[in-house]
């Protein structure tokens, strides 16, 4: 079973995916994008059903992962083959527009054999993009790209997420995740593990205490206050380093600014040492 | 009364499992190559593999090994004078047999390591790029002598123990052990490299097979239909370029067994005393084509970095 | 680690070119011991890098030496010092991981029984225990991963080169492979070149990097380099930011919102004002009753380096 009762709702702006190798990610997007059967369930884009719906395709463009660009065209043949695929009304407009968006003005007319895997992959989304679908749906865009090339990418997908439109995209690199997209959905074992903005889901984890780094004037001065609070489990040291758990993050930071101001210490940094897309994916993960 | 100072303290130690430097010999490429040549023949033979590999290999040989056995088990019951099977003939009534061998063994010993991309691993190492190569030749012709050399050693051995005169049989026969040792030595070598240089260009197993069945069986079947067509005369060059002339009549030549020119074609003996050329030019054939293949091998293997 | 007096590797104008393209371009550079992070585009540069330094490529002109050989005249002495450690599958699947290792040490010249010994110890370091037994083509992509590398350790190598180590893993098997290069580095003694597209792991596991782009070599440097305290603060309270702003600003403070953060602007000056910034943030936040959730001076990160792309960063082979 590689999809498991999953249940969500994606609104405009940009969502990663999110999960293990085989967690079925891959499956889950080519269902959103109608191209594979539910067993169970539905997939509903904009209130209809996505699957075998031929006018949903013209809301929806899916960059699937796999290679499929064609090395004898160009990425400018590559476009209008899709313009004209999708029946629009004026196929080179379309193509061009979508080109421009991409950024493959320059290269478009060369043969794609010749394109570094970046280019390649813009191309592909640029294919995705003649019909300007609402839905852009990418499946581990960011593989084997070099930093250049991400960045490129990010900026690219953050300006179509600000557009209006809605993106998803997998992958199982975080760091990729992490600048992009707040709202994530986290699947693990073809199992929906968490969905949402992960800083909420973080929150939401109450049984793993909130970690939070400190280095001030005195730490130790601070930490006998902080040893104090009934919320406070743990209070350990690394060299200059303070690091504090606690069991309730709203009491914490409510709190720690006025223990600092009366405790006269002066603070030189604070940072919670666990809400990074890292640690919340490990959590959810280690479940 | 017992003094507490000198009651047997309990002991105990903590060794550091860490890893350990190693500042030892370093042994250079003539290990490494004889390293990876005892591995590759014994893969060929399927040690360390599973049951199928060893079958085959065992059995082949086996089957190589067969009319060397009837040979002294005739030659024991009928004594001197019998020859079921001689010399000079041997490799050519056992050819299939060898070019099966030489057609499975090859593919695996370089299609696998091209099908899994082992190679960055192996160029990687203290050896140079040809001792990869040299080391999978001389595995594979170490293994063919068990279908060239053991055959040929157990008919003379036989031969010399169905003899009258054992003293005297040797006396006479003595050179042909050289010459054993020579057609064998230049079979095997030809072969192996003709073999792997073929199996080296594909990676798909059935690819690298029917290959070399082409270039080592079915090449004979069609000099041999060129032959009946042009005559030997014309057909020469042909059967000079084909590995399974070259090798069985090298093997004549050695055994000084070509036989006298007639106008009978139907066995390859004959053809090629038809052609009427001097004997080197068969070996030189033979020398030819394996350092044709050769040269081909290297240079495909230089192109290979990581 | 290696401290010696000869850095790691050293090229002088290296240049390759081949019929339709020139992979590396006059690359003047000194690599100092540690954990080195190799960064640059997809493309000839980076590996054909790699090829010249293992000796298994000429370079058309320049020079290189690694651990003070010769690249193009004793690349089997640097062999023998060197672990390599593919991006690719490579690995057989109908040996065991133990066979397997124990060949490739013989073919790096350990006599047998030190090589069946430092083939089991090197197995255990990477964490292979008794699949080591097994064969390797039920291995996860996460113990294969750790068979390459200790292929690349078992001859006890002064240098590793590791060619996107982490490839195909997921953030758990990332974390322990980028842990067992760190560990190479610092308790092994043991230099690494790795190469990488992800910046991340660049930052917490190389002590310096290499950025090579279009066959030139862009950035040299310390990873602390690319990595020191820009002069914006950056605060998180868990609600109204815009209050804390209007403050900062009301005192003469440049602030402003960009996402959940508070981008302040520190002050050019001393500590003294630095420590006064402070004491007016945790003021103003305690004043507005707002909870604190993060107060930090912001670091750049590699990103940056390929955002503010200045053509006059290419570096002259500094060594660190």
């Amino acid at each position: 079973m590689a999809v498991n009762d999953i249940s969500f709702e994606l609104e405009p702006g940009i969502t990663g995916l999110l999960g293990p190798n085989g967690a079925g990610k891959s499956t889950l997007l080519h269902m959103m994008a109608g191209l594979l059967e539910p067993s169970a369930g539905q997939v509903l884009v904009n209130g209809e059903s996505s699957w075998k719906n031929a006018a949903m395709y013209g809301h929806i463009g899916l960059v699937p992962e796999r290679e499929v660009t064609y090395p004898f065209l160009s990425a400018w043949e590559y476009a209008l083959a899709s313009a004209r695929l999708h029946q629009l009304p004026q196929p080179e407009v379309a193509a061009q527009t979508a080109i421009d968006m991409v950024e493959l003005g320059d290269a478009m007319h060369r043969k794609m054999r010749g394109y570094s895997k970046g280019m390649r992959q813009r191309a592909k989304i640029a294919a995705a993009l003649v019909h300007d679908p609402d839905i852009l749906i990418l499946d581990e865009p960011f593989n084997g790209t070099d930093p250049r090339q991400r960045l490129q990418m990010n900026t690219m997908l953050k300006e179509l997420g600000d557009s209006g439109r809605t993106i998803v995209f997998s992958s199982h690199i975080l760091e990729d995740v992490e600048d992009l997209a707040e709202d994530v959905i986290v699947v693990i074992g073809g199992r929906l593990g968490a969905a949402g903005n992960f800083r909420q889901i973080r929150r939401l984890m109450t049984s793993r205490p909130h970690a939070f780094t400190i280095r001030s004037s005195n730490n130790r001065a601070l930490a006998a206050a902080l040893v104090d609070r009934p919320y406070v489990t743990l209070v350990s040291f690394d060299s200059d380093v303070m690091e504090v758990q606690t069991t309730d993050f709203g009491a914490f930071t409510e709190s720690i600014a006025p223990l600092i101001r009366s405790s006269g210490v002066a603070l030189q940094e604070l940072q919670p040492a666990d809400d990074s897309l890292e640690s919340v994916f490990a959590y959810l993960v280690a479940r | 009364m017992a003094n507490l100072d000198e009651a047997p303290q309990s002991r105990g130690v903590v060794y550091d499992l860490g890893y350990r430097n190693y500042d030892g010999p370093r042994l250079g490429r003539r290990y490494a190559i004889r390293s990876l040549y005892v591995l590759s023949l014994r893969n060929t033979f399927g040690l360390g593999r599973g049951t199928l590999p060893k079958v085959l290999a065992f059995g082949l040989a086996l089957v190589a090994l067969l009319p060397a056995i009837f040979t002294v088990a005739f030659g024991a019951v009928a004594g001197e004078g019998f020859e079921f099977v001689e010399h000079h003939d041997y490799f050519e009534l056992i050819q299939i047999v060898i070019v099966l061998f030489v057609a499975a063994m090859a593919s695996d010993l370089v299609g696998n390591d091209r099908k899994n991309n082992t190679l960055p691993l192996y160029f990687s190492r203290p050896i140079e790029r040809d001792d990869y190569l040299l080391a999978k030749i001389a595995a594979l012709a170490t293994a063919l002598m068990s279908l060239t050399l053991l055959p040929q050693l157990l008919v003379f051995v036989g031969n010399w123990l169905g003899a009258t005169d054992g003293t005297e049989w040797l006396g006479d026969n003595i050179s042909d052990v050289w010459r054993i040792g020579a057609s064998s030595t230049l079979a095997s070598l030809q072969l192996a490299v003709i073999g792997l240089a073929i199996a080296m260009f594909t990676t798909r197993r059935a690819f690298a097979l029917t290959s070399v069945l082409a270039a080592l069986w079915f090449s004979v079947v069609f000099t041999a239909f060129l032959v009946t067509v042009l005559g030997p005369g014309w057909a020469a060059v042909a059967m000079l370029a084909t590995p399974g002339y070259a090798m069985n009549a090298a093997t004549y030549v050695i055994f000084d067994a070509v036989p006298a020119r007639a106008d009978r074609m139907g066995e390859m003996a004959d053809q090629v005393a038809y052609a009427d050329l001097p004997g080197w030019t068969w070996i030189a054939a033979l020398v030819a084509q394996t350092a044709v293949a050769l040269f081909f091998a290297i240079r495909r293997y230089r192109k290979v970095t990581l | 680690m290696n401290a010696g007096a000869e850095p790691l590797v050293r090229l002088s104008s290296l240049t390759k070119q081949y019929p339709e393209v020139a992979a590396l371009r006059g690359i003047t550079l000194e690599v100092p011991h540690g954990v080195v992070g190799l960064v640059g585009p997809n493309g000839a540069g980076k590996s054909t890098l790699m090829k010249i330094l293992l000796g298994l490529v000429e370079p058309t002109s320049g020079t290189a030496e690694v651990l003070g050989f010769d690249a193009r005249t004793e690349g089997l002495r640097i062999r023998e010092q060197v672990g390599y450690m593919p991006e690719h599958d490579c690995l057989p699947t109908d040996l065991s991981a133990t066979q397997f290792i124990i060949h490739l040490a013989r073919m790096s010249g350990l006599p047998v029984t030190v090589a069946r010994e430092r083939a089991a110890e090197t197995l255990r370091h990477v964490g292979l225990f008794e699949e080591r037994y097994r064969h390797i083509g039920g291995y996860s992509t996460g113990m294969k991963q750790r068979v390459k590398l200790a292929q690349a350790l078992v001859h006890d190598p002064k240098l590793l080169f590791l060619d996107e180590p982490t490839n195909g893993l997921d953030p758990d098997g990332r974390d322990d492979m980028l842990a067992l290069i760190e560990r190479t580095g610092t308790d092994f003694g043991i230099s690494v070149i790795m190469s990488s597209h992800l910046l991340g792991e660049i930052e917490s596991v190389c002590d310096s990097l290499v950025l090579i782009e279009e066959g030139k070599l862009d950035r040299v440097g310390a990873v602390t380099q690319f990595t020191g305290l820009g002069n914006v603060l950056a605060v998180e309270v868990d609600r109204d930011p815009e209050l804390l702003v209007s403050r900062m600003i009301a005192h003469d403070v440049n602030a402003r919102v960009d996402g959940r953060i508070i981008e302040v602007e520190m002050p050019d000056g001393s500590a003294t004002d630095e420590a006064a910034l402070m004491r007016l943030v945790v003021d103003s936040v305690v004043d507005l009753g707002l909870p604190l959730v993060r107060v930090a001076r912001q670091r750049h990160t590699l990103r940056d380096m390929f955002r503010n792309d200045d053509p006059s960063a290419s570096g002259n082979g500094e060594a660190v």
